[in-house]
């Protein structure tokens, strides 16, 4: 032992421990008891129920992705005249591609829907408030990364959809007052979407956003980890009770993470995996004809979470839309502070779950209008809005 | 309050049962995937015989160096996918009138409706119940006098039958050279009468099988005397077993075809046992040359069934985004006497096809417009293909409204719901008010033509049949007076001829070329069609031809001393009655106003 220059504090050695175990014990300044009491922290009794895993669920899903995203790109050419038909290969050609593709592409759209429903159900329960102001803006953080994953995966298919959606969505990038050239021109690497294009969203979809959510996720779950899980409805601990886990778990109001919990997080886990296989059994990822920049589809849409803003789009001038969804994400991102100073001003507890649901409905709204009808919700009130009737 | 152990114990040993539960579940799952994945590529791992079922693939081998095209053809099918293989549609049994031995097995040559019905019940049905599946049954038409007798047989062997369908008749050769032929006409007629004179007696089992669903039913058609047509069929029926008359209709049709394939069956194997052939198999079978090859869509095939779904769906890829382009019906629809394809082309429709031809998703399964494709429509589209309400037909009938084949337009019974159905198609792509009035365009064209032209015209040929000036046609029998002519003539030598006379060919071109014209030209928003081949070349024939000729008839016959001077001036002021009507006035030239307005046009717009 003396020979170690480790500075941080060793494992302890056990006299029952194998030849094995202290030869890695002497190699490896980890203490297993540290992990002990963190698999056993308390956790709180609300998250008995189900859907308070949803903040799992996301992880669970990074993880289906990166799995079956590691397999795709063995296959995928990021090149206009080849993109399309590595897909085709991987889907039609190569054993289980299909399987492969279909689940990153259920996994891509359920991890955005479990970001969104992970999203809600902090804001309802008022989880954001201090002192977890900052892990609400990280996990913004990490929604709009995953939005940036699908824009990129999305476009990587090339095919007629993905092309001009990818168009439209770069377009629309080159909108934003002052940096909106440069952005696009950035996006596209030339004027038109193409070959720097596809390069670019494929560097971004397999190395950017993974090390941004990867780095994300850490800070993410860190601070959700250092500052205990938000328990709902009780009285917030002081700092001694919180080191007490021997008596939190004793009050009977916590439970141990290990087993208990990983228990619901592995049959989470589970059943995610089910769902996503059958969704690929089911509606596997298909492919429409190969991009054609002569030939523009009646019908350009982007992936249904873009619903919200391509509505947004319809409905208003593109200055005003833009500005709008520029004005909402500042709402987002800061609302902690927003809501301390609402309440401050009217002290009730009713104005945040009130703008909550404003906001879920004119969410859902517009995303189920572009759905369901393609065209726009309102459309005779608008106009005659505009017509100043 | 602290929690009993004994309860947390029992909540982690519910967690344990659940991730059991879901691992096996997924374990399931992943199985399935397995399974798929082995079905998947099954076909793909092996060589292209791999495609083909067992029965067929001595088949494909063979043909593949003697008939390589139909090998490949058939390759790139859907029914090689799904591994429908050659003898899923050529295997036959040693009775049936075109089967032979074929390397060991038992084949036909000849695939007719019966054998693809045997996958494609419904869509056989709909076509069995359609116009087209009677298109071979022209004889008495005037089309087919045309071309069998003015004409000669070899041009409606080479023409009408390759559109309308051939009669196939087959030979059986066997191995000690003695020869068996099928006449398939007089199988037919045969078993029309059988089934006239016997009713549905002798097909009992079968009758009761198929009305089982109708209480009763099957009692009054065995009861029946003449089962020879689905009308009388349909006879027996009541309202009460099927409350829809348009499903009363097509049970009758769909009965009435069983019946008589069930009797030609009986009366060919009869016909079979009695020339001691019934237990022996051809060693060829030889077609008629006048039968076949022949792809008419109303083909009369040895089995007594009609139709040839080749003509639509090439044989042997059967290619569905085939049978969808405006040219799969343009072989048969086009030309002077019924331009729908030139129609179609000169259209917007048209025009909108060709321009995004691309867009249009025609391999698309199901193909439902407004939903698969939107940018413009075929034939297919209007008349057969899927909307988002409606599910396809091969009924090709289902959505018309007018029949504009014969001399004078008529509504088809249940024109209401037909013309329903074809507003639910345009409505796709068009406001209510714009198909309305699209409709009233059209009714008011087809109206002004059978009005102004038609029936006057008729009226003067019928009134020439009545007194004798010219040798009526059959169709004109049952004209009032014309019956009392004919003796006339026929005691100078001459009988019923619908083309000896000049003016009967006046008369045909006018209804049967320009009048058509006119009409499906206006049916599908084609103006030249309309206007200038149509409406134009009408006015002139009429006019200036049928009227002219009319008299020039009446001089002629009063001086052969086939009529009388009386006879002369009754058709005389016919003619003269007909042409004082409002419509025909501008023969008398122009008003005052009138003249002046056309001289003001031509100096302002030409300095003439």
């Amino acid at each position: 032992m003396g020979w170690s220059t480790c500075r941080f504090p060793m494992p302890k050695p056990d006299a029952q421990d194998s030849r094995l175990v202290r030869w890695f014990k002497e190699r490896v300044p980890l203490q297993i008891e540290v992990f002990e009491q963190l698999a056993k922290e308390p956790i709180p009794n609300h998250m008995k129920r189900w859907w308070y895993a949803l903040g799992g669920t996301p992880l669970v899903l990074f993880g289906i992705l990166l799995a079956t995203g590691i397999c795709l790109t063995f296959y995928y050419i990021p090149e206009p005249g080849k993109a399309y038909q590595s897909v085709q290969y991987l889907t039609e050609q190569v054993y289980f591609g299909w399987y492969l593709r279909s689940m990153h592409r259920w996994a891509a759209n359920l991890m955005v829907v479990a970001v969104i429903l992970h999203l809600f159900r902090v804001f309802f329960t008022g989880a954001y408030r201090r002192p977890r102001e900052l892990n609400w803006m990280i996990g913004c953080g990490l929604l709009f990364t995953v939005l940036g994953f699908g824009f990129t995966g999305y476009a990587l298919v090339f095919d007629q959809l993905s092309y001009w959606a990818a168009q439209v969505g770069t377009g629309l990038a080159a909108k934003t007052p002052l940096v909106g050239g440069f952005f696009q021109r950035f996006m596209l690497g030339g004027e038109v979407v193409g070959e720097n294009t596809l390069s670019r969203f494929f560097v971004f979809h397999i190395g950017v956003w993974p090390t941004v959510l990867t780095a994300l996720l850490g800070a993410h779950i860190f601070l959700f980890r250092g500052l205990g899980i938000a328990d709902i409805g009780a009285k917030q601990l002081s700092a001694a009770e919180a080191r007490d886990h021997a008596g939190m778990l004793k009050s009977g109001r916590y439970f141990p993470f290990f087993p208990n919990h990983a228990m619901t997080e592995i049959v989470i886990a589970l059943a995610i995996l089910i769902v996503l296989t059958q969704l690929s059994i089911v509606w596997p990822a298909s492919l429409v004809p190969p991009a054609d920049p002569l030939n523009t589809p009646a019908h350009i849409q982007p992936e249904w979470y873009f619903f919200f803003q391509f509505q947004l789009l319809k409905l208003f001038p593109e200055k005003l839309a833009l500005g709008l969804q520029l004005v909402m994400v500042l709402i987002l991102v800061f609302w902690p502070f927003i809501d301390r100073a609402l309440l401050q001003r009217w002290n009730n507890p009713w104005i945040s779950p009130a703008f909550g649901l404003a906001g879920l409905a004119v969410f859902l709204g517009l995303t189920l209008n572009e759905a369901f009808h393609g065209y726009v919700l309102f459309d005779d009130w608008y106009q005659r809005l505009l017509a100043g009737r | 309050m602290t929690p009993a152990p004994e309860s947390g114990r029992d909540e982690l040993r519910w967690k344990k049962v659940f991730v059991a539960l879901a691992a096996l579940l997924f374990f399931i799952t992943m199985v399935s995937v397995g399974f798929i994945e082995m079905w998947r590529l099954k076909p793909r791992d092996q060589t292209a015989l791999a495609y083909t079922p067992a029965d067929s693939t001595s088949c494909v081998e063979c043909h593949q160096k003697t008939t390589p095209g139909i090998v490949s053809d058939w390759m790139l099918s859907r029914h090689s996918e799904k591994g429908v293989g050659c003898m899923s549609c050529h295997s036959s049994e040693k009775h049936e009138p075109d089967a032979f031995e074929h390397y060991g097995a038992v084949v036909a040559t000849l695939v007719s409706p019966t054998d693809c019905n045997k996958c494609h019940a419904q869509i056989g049905h709909e076509f069995q119940i359609s116009h087209h599946s009677k298109a071979a049954q022209f004889i008495g038409s005037l089309d087919n006098f045309l071309g069998e007798f003015v004409e000669g047989r070899q041009a409606a062997v080479n023409g009408c039958m390759q559109c309308h369908g051939s009669t196939v008749s087959v030979t059986k050769v066997f191995a000690d050279g003695q020869e068996y032929t099928q006449d398939t006409g007089a199988l037919l007629d045969r078993a029309r009468a059988a089934l006239a004179a016997e009713g549905a007696r002798g097909l009992e089992a079968k009758v009761r099988e198929w009305c089982s669903g109708a209480p009763g039913l099957a009692e009054r058609v065995m009861a029946a005397k003449d089962l020879s047509s689905d009308q009388a069929v349909l006879a027996v029926m009541t309202h009460q077993d099927f409350g829809h008359v348009v499903e009363r209709e097509e049970q009758a049709k769909k009965l009435s075809y069983r019946l008589l394939l069930e009797r030609g069956r009986a009366l060919a194997q009869a016909d079979l046992a009695q020339a001691g052939l019934h237990d022996r198999l051809a060693a060829k079978v030889k077609f008629d040359p006048d039968g076949w090859p022949n792809t008419g869509i109303g083909r009369i095939n040895p089995d007594l069934s009609n139709g040839s779904c080749t003509a639509c769906h090439s044989r042997h890829k059967f290619q569905v985004s085939m049978a969808r382009e405006p040219e799969s019906c343009g072989k048969c629809h086009l030309g002077p006497d019924h331009p729908q394809f030139e129609v179609y082309n000169e259209s917007k429709h048209g025009i909108a096809f060709r321009a995004n031809r691309e867009r249009m998703n025609l391999e698309a399964r199901p193909w439902v417009v407004g939903r698969d494709y939107t940018v413009a429509p075929t034939c297919a589209t209007c008349h057969m293909a899927a909307t988002r309400t409606q599910p396809s037909t091969h009924d090709v009938g289902q959505r018309i409204s007018w029949t504009l084949r014969p001399a004078i337009s008529t509504k088809l019974e249940h024109w209401e719901e037909r013309r329903s159905a074809m507003q639910e198609v345009c409505s796709t792509c068009h406001a209510p008010q714009q198909v309305q009035n699209f409709y009233m365009q059209y009714d008011g064209l087809v109206t002004l033509y059978n009005e102004k032209f038609a029936k006057p015209g008729l009226e003067i040929v019928n009134s020439l049949a009545k007194v004798g000036a010219i040798t009526p046609a059959p169709t004109q029998l049952n004209v009032p007076g014309v019956a009392e002519a004919v003796q006339t003539l026929a005691g100078r030598g001459l009988s019923p001829n619908p083309f000896d006379d000049e003016i009967e060919w006046t008369w045909y071109l006018l209804w049967h070329h320009e009048g058509r014209r006119m009409r499906h030209g206006a049916s599908m928003m084609a103006p030249d069609y309309t206007q200038w081949h149509g409406a134009f070349e009408v006015a002139h024939r009429f006019y200036f031809e049928l009227v002219p000729q009319a008299r020039e008839t009446l001089e002629r016959a009063l001086k052969a001393g086939r009529i009388t001077a009386a006879q002369q001036h009754e058709v005389e002021q016919t003619i003269d009655r007909i042409l004082a009507r409002p419509d025909h006035q501008w023969l008398k030239g122009l008003s005052p106003e009138q003249r002046r307005e056309q001289m003001k046009f031509y100096r302002e717009r030409y300095g003439q």
